[in-house]
């Protein structure tokens, strides 16, 4: 997660609780060389590593520190991490401000560089850039030395280097750096009698040169030479401690699916003569949505397609339909806006003379209009009347209905307001998916999220087999002044298909990067994201109904967007606080669940000694700990015990393994748990109790009192029951499930 | 009766004849039928009739697309290896295999469809699409294959680099070399990346004057080609071959004198300050005009050396060479000039020149305005360009120069406003509250400090 600092001074805020788990990461750029956060390196191809590893990050301009010291926040930092391209203008000011840097309880973060120090030669040698160098464990001595054709490799860590390609020396003239004890190197070069080290790993620093890191290739993607999962792991000096996790609900990956509205007027081909053939958004509703009532839908309509003011006739067609799809019960109400803005950053300024003049200039000749790309015209309506769409006319306009001027609570609040309308009356529109490109303005995101709304957008990425790297997917979100902006987990149809002009078949490859994001290490939920333009063609309509399938096969647990969106803001307040060696307390989580130890192969969830989690689930070398919603401030007490299941108790009450529900509260005492869980049908869930014991299962609806499902199970030789349960459809259910206490318990 | 009967049965055996003919073929009107199906059905009818009766291939492409759209990927991969055993593929056929390989996880099998595409029929997009694959596969040489069978001069400027990095790697230098060769041969960044590569590849193996023949070739070329020339003398500098960099600069000095402020510049950034201001002499002896990239040499050297011999030659030549009309011959000297005079020999430097120097010359810079002015004792200009000096940025040295302009308006409220103002600038604000602390002056430079007269 990027949060961005605004640089106004201010003293340091006091520190919070000298137990509390530092994770928080300074990300540190060049404001004079960089716009923002969201254009950093760090932002684009660090952070999402950063994130699943629980951290988040704060961005800091450093460009005028010694002016201007920017204010930290009141969490204890991790680490810093710096990835410059040159020296900073002040580069004496910021070696001697990261030299000082202490957080708010008075501790020093460990420092990472990537790429270019920021200093100058002058600054390194400085008492102040010799201290920083120093804390780095390197030394660095005036003059370049060039590395060519026969330069060598001398030292390379293959646990560190070549973790998606092979690292290569890059011809070039290099700075005079070395490893200065305590700092080793872990790859360093030769050429002619000179050795620099391009690689250094100290106590809590690391540096690491341009040339070890991504490089890019513009043939297929960017690609990590650097291990940085690996780098970051003996960096930050990381016992267990509860991760903060975004991937995992009661156990099991969570699944939600975003519908855009691209496409949404847009006809199928006709087979026969005369036909009058379905709009996408009719086969939509028929084919996908209503064919899986076991799986939640965020379907955000444009409110410009549904109004025939502004859509023309075709809206008059589509609108019933976005009021049957809206109505579903397993349909969660959303938007994405009135107009469909592609350049969000064209409307951060509106003039409605650019936008006139950027259409004129745009504008293809009518009689070339049949020619257009493929993409454009899918994004425009072909059956609308084609004077309404803008991208029919300039494939590169700025948002598709552009009668009216821009505003921006129309576009916003206005657009909820009207897609409200068409959805049952208690079902307010809580999520706004944003269009285009996806990078919307401050304003934007506060306008949103006082009308209410969470949004989702923009970021994900994808890891198929042919563009496997972890450098193209994108981190949980970006914090802007506006609020917070919450990234795709995963990226939509759209690159695997080249914007539908290319291999029409290609999402199915989504399936490689689920593989990919799940195991070894689960990166991302399983997030399925697509449009009615999806569905057009035969192969992308085929392509979403095996996601469709392969998620109601699987074991994951189906939530709506905005539940993952909660989750995301959770994992930004979240603080973990050590109350022992293994034993913490969790604290200011909002909506966020799930907390996860890696490395846990020879730790379990102590049930007994901790008060609020539910449950515990491995995953690889990972323990997912359950927590329950209705305790703001569980503790978690882990015992150093190789207990398979991952968790251990002594009395019987059943904690929870898995399901394909979310666990909304949770009761418990020695010998029952009562727990409300909401889901879309039937659902497997998974519990613990006692090996040979007997439980009753019943299951009532929400008001507690009527019994919709009753039998006894027997827990396994291992103590697990597993129990189907027959839920609503999106409507919560209690559930208990008991066994007769022996006296004692 | 009888020729009516013959002429009625020979229309006949025509007409069926034509009906026989031109009947359809089956397998043509089993395709038309399919095009007016739903995908799945057309799917679902072809895989009934596969087996029982031969499909065309073109029914058979179309049965391998469709089940690739429905996500059966062995079936179409069958299908696709079908049509390549019985029929006659095509590269778009490898080309929609191989996508179905990748979609399969058999990225390797992948690749070698990719290839016989490509082999078929060469393209760019191919070509780049099969040298990713091959990297991920960690399949150097096979990559290196395919990039070594291509034109240089029709690869991206991306591909080059890989290929050189490749070569590099499997320790190909004669063919890293040839590349280059070939490469350095074309226009653009990339023949100068080239060229580097080459002079540093000769001089790395111990053959210096190898390479300075590679560079006098090249200059002699191109002789103008200002930036060659340049790449070629930074790169023999930073490889620390700086005799063969002298006799390059030399030719070219000598044969074109208009280039001296190429390597000027390069041997005085690249800390050879000797050499520089010995070839500023050559150049400066035989350039006919001067113009504003030459203007920026002469301050270069005189900024990193402290030798101001070039410029007051290069200011003398200018006060008097006119073309017969009487246009002046030379570009007015820049603003930076002057201040070269200021920070070395200070305010009093500027006397001999002042007919040189314009109000442009004090907006380009503004310091000058204010030591000139304060040598002349005007401390109203001498104030209103000491605030525009404080817009920034300065360096250290200018900052001096600054506070000892300044000072001599101590004791005015020139020098009181100045004290309550911000100047942009950092250090000046830092400066000027060290003097609000300490009443006494620092030891800044006292060159205007000594006023001489108006």
């Amino acid at each position: 997660m990027a949060i961005a600092i605004l640089s106004a001074p201010a003293a340091n805020a006091a520190c919070r609780d000298e137990g509390e788990v530092p994770r928080t990461v300074l990300a540190l750029y060049d404001g004079a060389r960089v716009p923002g956060p969201r254009a950093t390196r760090i932002h684009r191809y660090a952070e999402m590593t950063l994130n699943h590893l629980g951290y988040r990050l704060v961005y800091v301009d450093v460009s005028e520190v010694a002016a201007r010291a920017p204010a930290l926040p009141e969490a204890p930092l991790a680490a810093t991490l710096s990835w410059f391209d040159a020296p900073l203008d002040d580069p004496g000011g910021f070696a001697a401000w990261r030299a000082g840097l202490a957080d708010a309880c008075g501790a020093r973060p460990a420092t990472v560089v990537f790429g270019h120090t920021g200093l100058s030669e002058a600054a390194a040698a400085s008492e102040a850039g010799a201290t920083y160098l120093g804390g780095l464990g390197l030394t660095w001595a005036p003059g370049e030395i060039p590395v060519g054709a026969h330069s060598s490799v001398e030292v390379i860590d293959p646990d560190l280097l070549g973790a998606e390609t092979a690292f290569e020396p890059h011809p070039g003239a290099y700075a005079r750096i070395e490893a200065l004890d305590p700092g080793q190197s872990h790859l360093r070069l030769r050429s002619g009698g000179t050795a620099i080290d391009l690689l250094i790993l100290g106590p809590r620093a690391a540096y690491v040169e341009d040339s070890a890191l991504v490089r890019d290739d513009p043939r297929g993607g960017p690609l990590w030479t650097l291990d940085l999962p690996e780098l970051l792991e003996r960096v930050l000096d990381r016992p267990p401690w509860p991760i903060p996790d975004t991937t995992t609900l009661s156990g099991r990956r969570m699944f939600f699916a975003t519908v855009q509205p691209e496409g949404w007027l847009m006809p199928l081909p006709a087979r026969q003569f005369g036909e009058r053939p379905p709009l996408a958004s009719e086969v939509l509703e028929t084919e996908v949505i209503s064919a899986y009532p076991d799986l939640p839908f965020t379907v955000a309509p444009l409110a410009g397609d549904l109004d025939p003011a502004i859509a023309g006739p075709a809206a008059d067609r589509a609108r019933p339909v976005a009021e049957r799809i809206l109505g579903l019960p397993q349909v969660q109400v959303a938007t994405s806006g009135l107009s469909m803005i592609q350049d969000w950053t064209f409307f951060a300024s509106y003039s409605p003379d650019a936008e006139r003049e950027a259409l004129a200039s745009g504008a293809v000749p009518r009689e070339d209009r049949a020619i257009l790309s493929t993409a454009f015209r899918n994004l425009g309506s072909a059956f609308a009347d084609p004077t309404t769409s803008a991208l029919d006319i300039a494939p590169g306009a700025p948002r598709k209905y552009a009668g009216l001027p821009f505003d921006l609570a129309a576009e916003t609040n206005g657009a909820i307001a009207r897609i409200a309308a068409l959805a049952p009356d208690d079902r307010w529109p809580r999520m706004f998916l944003w269009t285009g490109n996806a990078t919307p303005f401050p304003d934007a995101i506060a306008a949103v999220q006082a009308a209410g709304a969470w949004n989702i957008g923009g970021g994900g990425g994808l890891a198929p087999d042919t563009r496997p790297s972890l450098a193209n997917l994108w981190p949980l979100g970006l914090e802007t002044p506006g609020g917070l902006q919450i990234y795709n987990a995963l990226s939509n149809d759209e690159p695997y298909t080249d914007f539908w002009t290319g291999n029409l078949s290609g999402f199915q490859a989504l399936a490689q990067t689920l593989d990919r994001t799940e195991t070894p290490r689960r990166l991302k939920p399983f997030h399925l994201a697509f449009s009615a333009r999806s569905v057009v063609d035969f192969a992308g309509q085929q392509s979403v109904l095996r996601h469709l399938e392969r998620a109601r096969a699987a074991e994951v647990a189906p939530v709506s967007a905005t539940r993952y969106a909660e989750t995301v803001a959770g994992f930004q307040r979240m603080r973990a606080v050590a109350e022992g060696a293994l034993a913490w307390r969790i604290e200011d989580r909002g909506g966020l669940q799930t907390v996860r130890f890696d490395q846990a192969a020879g730790l379990a969830l102590d049930l007994d000694a901790s008060d609020g989690p539910i449950g515990a689930r491995r995953h690889g070398t990972s323990l997912y700990v359950a927590l329950d919603p209705a305790d703001p401030d569980p503790q978690i007490v882990l015992a150093e015990v190789d207990a398979p299941t991952g968790m251990i108790a002594t009395d019987p009450a059943p904690a929870l393994v898995q399901a394909r529900a979310e666990v909304l509260a949770a009761n418990h005492d020695a010998c029952s748990l009562q727990a409300t869980l909401l889901g879309y049908g039937p659902v497997d869930t998974e519990w613990l109790g006692k090996p040979g014991r007997i439980y009753e299962v019943t299951l009532y609806d929400r008001d507690g009192r009527t019994r919709r499902h009753w039998e006894q199970v027997t827990a396994d030789a291992n103590g697990l029951i597993a129990v189907p349960l027959p839920l609503p459809p999106g409507v919560a259910a209690e559930v208990s499930i008991a066994t007769p206490c022996s006296p004692g318990q | 009766m009888q020729r009516y009967a013959f002429a009625l049965f020979a229309i006949c055996a025509v007409a069926v004849y034509a009906i026989l003919v031109l009947r359809p073929d089956p397998a043509v009107e089993f395709e038309a039928e399919l095009s007016g199906m739903e995908p799945a059905e057309a799917l679902a009818r072809l895989e009934a009739r596969d087996g029982r009766v031969d499909l065309t291939e073109n029914l058979r492409l179309l049965q391998a697309r469709l089940a690739t759209a429905a996500g059966d990927l062995d079936a179409a991969r069958a299908a696709y290896e079908e049509i390549i055993a019985t029929g006659s593929p095509t590269a778009r056929l490898f080309d929609e295999l191989a996508d179905v390989a990748a979609l399969s996880g058999d990225l390797a099998a992948a690749a070698a469809f990719k290839a016989r595409a490509q082999d078929m029929e060469p393209q760019a997009d191919r070509r780049q699409a099969l040298g990713y694959w091959y990297r991920l596969l960690g399949d150097e040489a096979e990559e290196t294959r395919l990039l070594v069978a291509t034109a240089p001069e029709r690869l991206t400027d991306f591909e080059r680099e890989r290929l050189a990095a490749l070569l590099l790697a499997r320790g190909e230098t004669d063919a890293y070399r040839d590349l280059h060769m070939a490469i350095s041969e074309t226009g653009g960044e990339g023949a100068l990346a080239a060229r580097r590569r080459l002079l540093e590849l000769g001089i790395d193996a111990g053959r210096p004057d190898e390479a300075l023949e590679l560079a006098l070739g090249w200059f002699r070329m191109e002789p103008h080609r200002k930036e060659g020339l340049d790449a070629s003398l930074r790169t023999l500098v930073g490889r620390g071959a700086l005799d063969q960099a002298v006799r390059l600069a030399t030719v070219a000095v000598g044969t074109d004198p208009e280039i001296g402020p190429v390597p000027v510049t390069a041997f005085i950034d690249t800390g050879h300050g000797g050499i520089g201001r010995r070839l500023q002499a050559l150049w400066l002896a035989g350039d006919a005009g001067l113009d504003g990239q030459d203007w920026q040499a002469l301050v270069r050297v005189a900024e990193r050396t402290g030798d101001l011999t070039g410029l007051r030659e290069a200011l003398a030549r200018a006060s008097h060479r006119r073309s017969p009309d009487g246009i002046a011959a030379d570009a007015p000297p820049p603003a930076t000039v002057f201040l070269q005079f200021l920070r070395y020999q200070g305010a009093r430097a500027l006397l001999p020149y002042q007919g040189a120097m314009t109000s442009q010359t004090f907006e380009g810079a503004p310091l000058v305005g204010a030591a000139w002015y304060g040598w002349l004792r005007q401390p109203t200009a001498t104030y209103d360009y000491l605030l525009a000096a404080a817009e920034g940025p300065l360096t250290d040295w200018d900052r001096a120069i600054w506070m000892s302009v300044a000072s001599d308006l101590r004791g005015t409220p020139f020098f009181r406003s100045l004290l309550a103002g911000a100047p942009r600038d950092a250090g000046l604000r830092e400066l000027l509250s060290r003097d609000v602390r300490s009443p006494v002056a620092t030891d800044a430079r006292a060159e205007s400090s000594a006023p001489t007269g108006g």
